[in-house]
């Protein structure tokens, strides 16, 4: 208890500078370390605080991707000139997320979920370049504030009914067929907004665009996240309910992601491109948990650890050539491998990873969501064939469209990758394809009944 | 309001017009208290602003018309005519400015300076509400006040969407936040009381920063130009206001919540909750113009200072939740 405490402690500490505050996340992220042998099962911390694989991978995840952010904003001088702002922002983030991902409580959890908007709200308006920013920032609020207040009411009256607001003794009667099917959809409503599924998407890109390069790759990696967590909590305790909409919900976020899959090959932002690429993922997130198998459990867990690293890195290094070019355009972006080759590599991994290539941790999630789609029904094949095929076809579109062809004639003298721009990027790679060699580190052993 | 021999003695007379009308006994009672709090209130309201008398005689005619109607049909309710029943609901309505009866608020609202403002939205508000929820209006006056409920609710959302008067602002706030308060009333129970302490709680604390930064209409506030930590707090009233759940605002809306989810009032509910989410809108657009870091500065307008109160505010809507929630703890479990 006392590490977790330590570590919770450390967050309410004021940073004065991007460095002080780096080097205290990579405390805390060392001191997390001494948690990571844990024994697969539910891990109590403090009285409702706990975790299991599925919470700390999380939890990990956020905090390093958080160490990453503070690297990769380093460069920007909008942000160095605010950095103690900037750092309280973010270790509250930080300290909302740790709280929604490790508590038991059920309303703790919802008001933790809803709390984690505003640190992100603040830090797309405050830090954001274009006036547009704050259309996003509503957009991003009242999308996600509409859809969750019903799932408060939906908690409200569970924890009700038997007087307990315990994650572990969830209990869903079914009055009659409407109802429990409401109840459901609300329930599935709620974190498909943040996951974002099609249709409840829009939110997203638009704040990915405006968002500056901590906001994308927070929004990316660990927000989206809350989405998929939350699925993977509820639907597993809620089965029962789940039951008579679970084929609706499926085919909805998979025809959901072969639309957004074919949208990305259209796209001319580079920003717009990864944000649509990382809702096509999700869908395989969410088709795959509401499976209610082991396997798409496993799936779900494994693509949502693996895109976290990855469309984070692909945000940073959007960044990188934003920085150096001012743009985000596919007309402006054009045959960076002559100048930047270095680069150039790393584009090329990322977008490797991104489409599921092996040794990345996208293809294992994929195998195994997958495999869970199609032993529940043939009829899938057809949307997740088109998501599979296109994956490749924008990720290949994305690198070849920014690093092939002829440099544009404003493009003349370019400051080469800095170390640090390395470091960040190696990071993020690395991870992502050495968890393939170890996946038992982050798999969910337990059935997804009692997850 | 409070600096002078005679603001103090009709600040006293007010308190006590309150005190009077929801302890006494009969109608008759109720209605020299609410004269007293009426007649004492009127002087301090132009105290506030002397060049003007107009707000404090439109506030005097409505408040003078709903004392009346409740004094002669509470008159009438000792011969056991129920239909009194629904005038008095409608005088306390009218007193109270919730929505059906709700324009005269909007146009005194928005002519008084900040501190009658916040009298006229806390104090004057908690004689009508304890009234209304002695009166019994769960016999025979439901209609009545599930109208009075929704549209609240939905004038108090939609209304405030285009405005730029902060203090309409606040007032279309305060009819939404009426409209969640009288939901208890309903079903009779108490937490209609947590809910207006802390509604006075929250609307203290945005009406303590928005006078500390001297702001009446939504586009000053680009041209103040003042520290982060102040523009902070600020958002974070408003956002508490909002009722964002981990602030200030949250606690009540989940304490009504709870009390009558079990209840046929969860379509009602539910109603409720998306006008508010229309109502965080509106705060949201407050928020932005103070959240822009990076936007054109007026130069001429600067202000720099750091209170202490500042410090208070953001701590009370940052911290109030959870303190509210150890405090109250049986409701959660």
């Amino acid at each position: 208890m006392m590490k977790t405490m330590s570590i919770l402690l450390l967050m309410m500490m004021k940073p004065t500078k991007l460095m002080n505050s780096l080097c205290l996340l990579t405390f805390m992220f060392i001191f997390l370390s001494f948690l990571i042998k844990h024994d697969q099962e539910w891990f109590l911390f403090y009285s409702s605080l706990s975790s299991d694989t599925l919470s700390f991978s999380l939890i990990c995840l956020s905090t390093l991707i958080m160490i990453l952010m503070i690297m990769s904003s380093t460069s920007n001088t909008n942000i160095t000139y605010r950095a103690m702002y900037f750092s309280l922002l973010l270790n509250s983030l930080l300290m909302c997320l740790f709280l929604t991902f490790s508590t038991l409580n059920i309303i703790m959890f919802y008001i933790m979920f809803e709390a984690s908007l505003i640190p992100t709200f603040m830090l797309i308006l405050g830090w954001g370049n274009q006036p547009e920013r704050s259309q996003a920032g509503i957009y991003m609020m009242v999308y996600t504030v509409t859809a969750s207040l019903p799932l408060l009411i939906i908690f409200l009256m569970w924890s009700n009914k038997i007087g307990s607001a315990s994650l572990h003794i969830l209990y869903t009667y079914d009055s009659n067929w409407l109802t429990s099917s409401l109840w459901a959809f609300i329930l599935v409503l709620a974190f498909s907004v943040k996951l974002p599924t099609y249709l409840v998407h829009v939110w997203l890109p638009k704040a990915h665009v405006e968002a500056p390069v901590a906001g994308s790759m927070i929004l990316a990696a660990i927000l989206l996240k809350l989405g998929g967590y939350g699925l993977l909590r509820m639907i597993s305790k809620t089965s029962n309910l789940m039951a008579p909409i679970i084929p609706l919900l499926i085919s909805w976020s998979l025809a959901g992601g072969a639309m957004i899959a074919l949208l990305c090959v259209f796209q001319n932002d580079i920003k717009m491109l990864i944000a649509l690429s990382s809702v096509a993922h999700m869908a395989m997130v969410m088709s795959g948990s509401l499976t209610l198998s082991l396997w798409g459990t496993n799936g779900a867990q494994f693509i949502m650890i693996g895109h976290g690293f990855c469309s984070s890195a692909l945000f940073c290094v959007a960044n990188m050539t934003y920085e150096r070019l001012n743009s985000r355009s596919f007309f402006a972006i054009k045959g960076m491998q002559v100048i930047l080759p270095v680069m150039s590599m790393a584009w090329f991994m990322l977008c490797t990873s991104n489409m599921a290539s092996p040794p990345s941790l996208n293809l294992l999630g994929e195998m195994n969501s997958i495999t869970a789609i199609f032993s529940w029904t043939y009829f899938l094949s057809l949307p997740l064939t088109i998501m599979v095929f296109l994956a490749a076809a924008y990720s290949l579109f994305l690198f070849s469209q920014s690093q092939h062809g002829k440099l544009s004639l404003k493009t003349q003298s370019i400051s080469p990758a800095t170390p640090r721009e390395w470091l960040i990027l190696f990071l993020h790679w690395m991870p992502l394809n050495l968890l393939f060699l170890n996946p038992c580190s982050i798999q969910l052993f337990i059935l997804p009944y009692n997850l | 309001m409070l600096n002078s021999f005679l603001g103090v003695l009709f600040f006293m007379g007010m308190l006590s017009g309150v005190w009077f009308s929801i302890h006494s006994d009969s109608w008759l009672g109720v209605w020299v208290g609410l004269e007293l709090n009426l007649v004492c209130f009127i002087p301090l309201m132009i105290q506030g602003d002397s060049m003007s008398s107009e707000p404090s005689v439109k506030y005097f005619l409505v408040q003078a018309c709903a004392s009346f109607l409740l004094l002669f049909s509470g008159a009438s309710l000792m011969n056991y005519k129920e239909g009194m029943k629904m005038l008095i609901l409608i005088s306390l309505l009218l007193k109270l400015g919730a929505a059906p009866f709700y324009v005269w608020y909007l146009w005194v609202g928005d002519s008084l300076k900040w501190l009658q403002f916040l009298v006229l939205s806390t104090v004057q508000k908690i004689a009508p509400l304890v009234l209304l929820f002695f009166s019994g209006v769960n016999k025979g006056g439901e209609i009545l006040i599930y109208l009075s409920i929704i549209m609240s609710g939905l004038i108090g959302g939609v209304g405030g969407i285009n405005e730029v008067s902060l203090r309409k602002l606040l007032v279309f706030s305060s009819l939404n936040h009426m409209g969640w308060m009288m939901m208890p009333l309903v079903s009779e129970n108490e937490f209609w009381f947590i809910y207006f302490l802390f509604y006075c709680l929250m609307i203290t604390m945005t009406i303590w920063i928005l006078s500390l930064l001297k702001l009446y209409y939504l586009n000053q506030m680009f041209s103040v130009s003042v520290s982060w930590a102040n523009k902070l707090t600020l958002m974070m009233t408003f956002f508490s206001l909002g009722g964002l759940p981990p602030l200030l605002g949250f606690f009540p809306k989940l304490v009504v919540i709870e009390s009558s989810v079990g209840s046929p009032m969860v379509l009602n509910l539910s109603f409720m909750i998306m006008m508010s989410v229309i109502t965080l809108f509106y705060y949201l657009r407050m928020g932005l113009s103070v959240l822009m870091l990076n936007h054109l500065k007026i130069k001429s307008n600067l202000m720099f200072f750091k209170k202490f109160s500042v410090t208070i505010i953001l701590l009370v809507t940052l911290l109030g939740a959870e303190t509210s929630t150890f405090l109250f703890q049986s409701f959660l479990q």
